[in-house]
């Protein structure tokens, strides 16, 4: 499937929550599709597919680590997220763990913290989701 | 002569040598007085070397004691020294890699000198002659000597190789002489003494290399030797490959014959008896991971032989150096064997990368193969350090945070290593990390990439390591090529120093040669007071020779005399031409009284049969004067003084005979 990017539908897919916040950044998006070269649609579902698995572990570790109140496990499990987020365009979670990696003590490690993190990874996946159908058919 | 020759081989550093323990226990017993517990300590470290050393302390030949089942045992059992020299012998077996002679079969070297240790040790324990165990390590280590010279000139081996193919090993001796003034047999005896293995293990293998094949009608010599040559013989029969060309199958079937009929056995007597080596051969095959033919018996064999044996050379399929079809096949033969790889300059750079988060991994291995790169990627890092080792990538770029083992901690785990030293680290970090980035420089990282990472800039930066991994190919190449010439260069120092320390005429040594062995003689003496003896050899009427019959006449009485010399005395001697018809025999570990016996060869050689020089009608003799060390003696030359005077003595008291100067000493003291 190749093509000018223009060409692939995934704008209105990666518009979600705040109007003028994208959920996944169009250049990063834009850049594995380049990086993919003829594969351009292959190598996008893969990466989705391993950003789901990954992300869904992670997510896991740092929900124990916010129950056990124990920041170290929550920044080990937020470090890998941070950067694979970044890699697939969703810029805001990828902040948002950033912050937590350097959170200092368990008492910083509330539940409204941890309630913004489930939620964002939950846009995501869902953006993420309906981006991957789109180079499914 | 070889001595000086084999210090070379060993300044290579191509020899092959015991490693691991076998090392370490080759380091600890350099010298006789060492603690046997701490030998024994260093095996147990190696689970399976102790396993062998069990194995072989209750072989066949223990089977009526209580099994040993520690070391201890085994060494009580076997003794120390055996113990000593099956370690080194096991370590150099199990410490192998491949090989850089091309035509040198390792897999098959390995299977064949195996099998020949397990025959040498049944065939020891069956006529009694000398301990089992010490059979199976000179079968073991028999062929090393041409391991060696394959190890230390590999490119010239292999031409060599070539000339003798199918033929029996000895073809190869004269062509060894030639092309690095020493044969296998010789280097073999070298290696032996140099790892402290007993004399009488050198001297068998030597002489076991020398005079392999057994002709028709010889019964086996009731010595060590005698059992290796016989084992040599069946040892290439068990091993040999089913391809190989009809001209080496009917070869074997007569080697095979002749074995039998040495041994004095019947068809099936002897047919049951390489059955039970062909079992013991396959079972220490498994113990060592040494390729056998797990499938064959003696049947097998002897239908070989009469199919292959009888097809003419034009029915016969080719036989290919590299069979296709099975070789004696080990389970690490389909590992590939792990020399440095040569990389032609060529050829495409490969790129490990390791990250533990399988996008950003998915990410790098796309934006690196898109740049041309070859790629293997890894999501855990002992693992990718494995990889690494293994398969010798050119760069590698790890990410910094990982569980288990962090990208610094992997890079100083890599260059702990030769090949891990020799790639380039590019570390990616995190863009909070910039400040610690000094210690990456001092773990050995080359370079760092700091996420998110942009193409181009992983693209510069991985070029910085493509202009060095090019660099360092070209190094290699020209390395390879200096390697080559200066193992030219030695064989052409080794040659003219062979030629001056020669003589023309005879190929013996000549008298610049002589002194020299004899200074290095005495100070073994001194140091280790072991005997020494000299004998004066000159022939009788020589001048009249030349005189009667011209010096056409006299060189070729020379040369025969010579011939005769080298005939009549022993493997540890060595004799030296030091002027126009003298000459100097030194004995090594010999007392005056058991060189007599050599110096009675000597003088009934000469004398007994006359020379069959054309023209040359005359009988001749020599005169002997022997002289053994005595502490009293300040100098080798004083040695040698008194030789000459006990040759003297044999002049004047009516020639053809030795005199010894200890009797000499006593007339002096009687009149």
């Amino acid at each position: 499937m190749t093509g000018t990017p223009s060409q692939f539908p995934f704008e209105k897919h990666v518009h979600g929550g705040c109007a003028n916040a994208p959920v996944l950044r169009e250049s990063s998006i834009l850049e594995l599709l380049t990086l993919g070269g003829e594969g351009a649609s292959e190598l996008l579902i893969e990466l989705v597919d391993l950003y789901l698995e990954d992300s869904a572990v992670r997510m896991a570790e740092a929900q124990g680590g916010f129950q056990d109140q124990d920041p170290e496990q929550v920044s080990r499990a937020v470090h890998a997220l941070k950067s694979s987020s970044a890699n697939m365009g969703a810029i805001e979670l990828s902040q948002l763990c950033a912050n937590l990696e350097a959170v200092g003590s368990g008492e910083e490690l509330t539940p409204e913290l941890l309630a913004k993190l489930e939620g964002m990874h939950a846009e995501v996946q869902a953006a993420l989701r309906e981006l991957r159908a789109s180079y499914s058919a | 002569m070889e001595d000086t020759i084999f210090e070379e081989l060993k300044a290579s550093g191509n020899l092959p040598t015991p490693a691991g323990v076998g090392m370490r226990i080759l380091q600890l017993t350099r010298t006789d007085d060492y603690e046997l517990d701490e030998m024994g300590h260093a095996i147990m470290t190696d689970s399976s070397l102790t396993g062998r050393i069990l194995k072989l302390a209750n072989s066949a030949a223990h089977a009526k004691a209580r099994p040993a089942t520690t070391v201890s045992e085994s060494i009580l059992r076997l003794g120390s020294s055996t113990v000593r020299d099956l370690c080194l012998a096991f370590s150099l077996v199990s410490e192998r890699s491949a090989g850089s002679c091309s035509a040198f079969d390792y897999e098959g070297y390995w299977s064949t000198s195996l099998a020949r240790a397990v025959v040498a040790q049944a065939l020891s324990g069956r006529l009694g002659i000398g301990k089992p165990e010490e059979a199976y390590i000179c079968g073991l280590l028999g062929d090393v000597g041409r391991l060696a010279l394959a190890s230390v000139f590999p490119d010239q081996y292999s031409a060599i190789l070539g000339e003798c193919l199918d033929q029996s090993p000895t073809c190869c001796l004269s062509k060894e002489k030639e092309s690095f003034n020493i044969d296998h047999g010789q280097v073999a005896k070298c290696i032996l003494e140099d790892w402290g293995l007993p004399e009488s293990f050198a001297e068998a293998i030597q002489q076991s290399a020398t005079r392999r094949l057994l002709e028709e009608g010889e019964t086996v010599e009731q010595s060590l030797t005698g059992i290796l040559r016989v084992a040599e013989g069946l040892a290439e029969i068990l091993a040999a490959d089913e391809t190989a060309s009809p001209v080496v199958w009917k070869r074997l079937g007569v080697q095979f014959e002749h074995a039998r009929n040495a041994l004095g056995m019947g068809h099936k007597v002897f047919e049951a008896f390489v059955d039970g080596c062909i079992g013991e051969w396959i079972n220490w095959g498994d113990s060592l991971d040494v390729g056998t033919h797990p499938q064959r018996r003696v049947v097998d064999l002897l239908r070989l032989v009469e199919e292959r044996g009888g097809e003419t050379q034009e029915e016969a399929k080719p036989a290919p150096k590299s069979a296709s079809t099975p070789k004696p096949a080990s389970k690490s033969a389909q590992a590939p064997a792990k020399p440095r790889p040569m990389v032609a300059e060529e050829e495409p750079v490969h790129i490990l990368v390791i990250d533990d988060d399988p996008v950003s991994l998915k990410v790098l291995e796309m934006q690196l193969k898109k740049q041309g790169y070859k790629v293997t990627s890894c999501a855990n890092s002992p693992q990718g350090l494995k990889i690494a080792l293994d398969t010798c990538p050119d760069i590698v770029v790890a990410d910094w945070q990982m569980p288990e083992m962090d990208g610094m901690e992997l890079c100083r785990s890599l260059r702990r290593s030769e090949l891990g030293k020799r790639m380039y680290f590019l570390l990616v970090t995190g863009k909070g990390e910039k400040d610690v980035i000094v210690n990456a420089f001092d773990s050995g990282v080359d370079d760092f990439i700091t996420k998110p990472v942009l193409s181009e800039v992983l693209s510069a930066r991985v070029k910085g390591g493509v202009r060095l991994v090019r660099l360092q190919r070209r190094v290699d190449h020209d390395n390879r090529i200096m390697k080559r010439q200066v193992a030219e260069l030695g064989v052409l120092t080794r040659k003219l120093r062979a030629t001056s320390l020669t003589d023309p005429l005879t190929e013996l040594p000549n008298r610049r040669y002589a002194m020299k062995r004899l200074e290095s003689e005495w100070s073994s003496t001194l140091r280790t007071g072991r005997d020494l003896c000299l004998v004066m050899i000159d022939i009788d009427h020589f001048k009249s020779v030349n005189d009667d019959y011209g010096h056409d006449v006299g060189d070729a009485v020379l040369k025969e005399a010579a011939r005769r010399l080298k005939a009549a005395i022993r493997t540890s001697d060595e004799v030296c031409r030091i002027g126009g018809e003298e000459f100097l025999l030194i004995c090594k570990n010999t007392a005056e009284d058991e060189a007599t016996v050599v110096a009675e060869r000597i003088r009934s050689s000469m004398a007994d049969e006359r020379m069959a020089i054309p023209g040359f009608d005359r009988d001749l003799t020599v005169s002997l004067g022997l002289a053994g060390y005595e502490p009293k003696l300040k100098s080798f030359n004083q040695l040698m003084k008194l030789a000459d005077e006990a040759l003297y003595a044999a002049k004047e008291g009516g020639r053809n005979r030795y005199i010894c100067s200890a009797d000499l000493d006593s007339q002096n003291e009687a009149a």
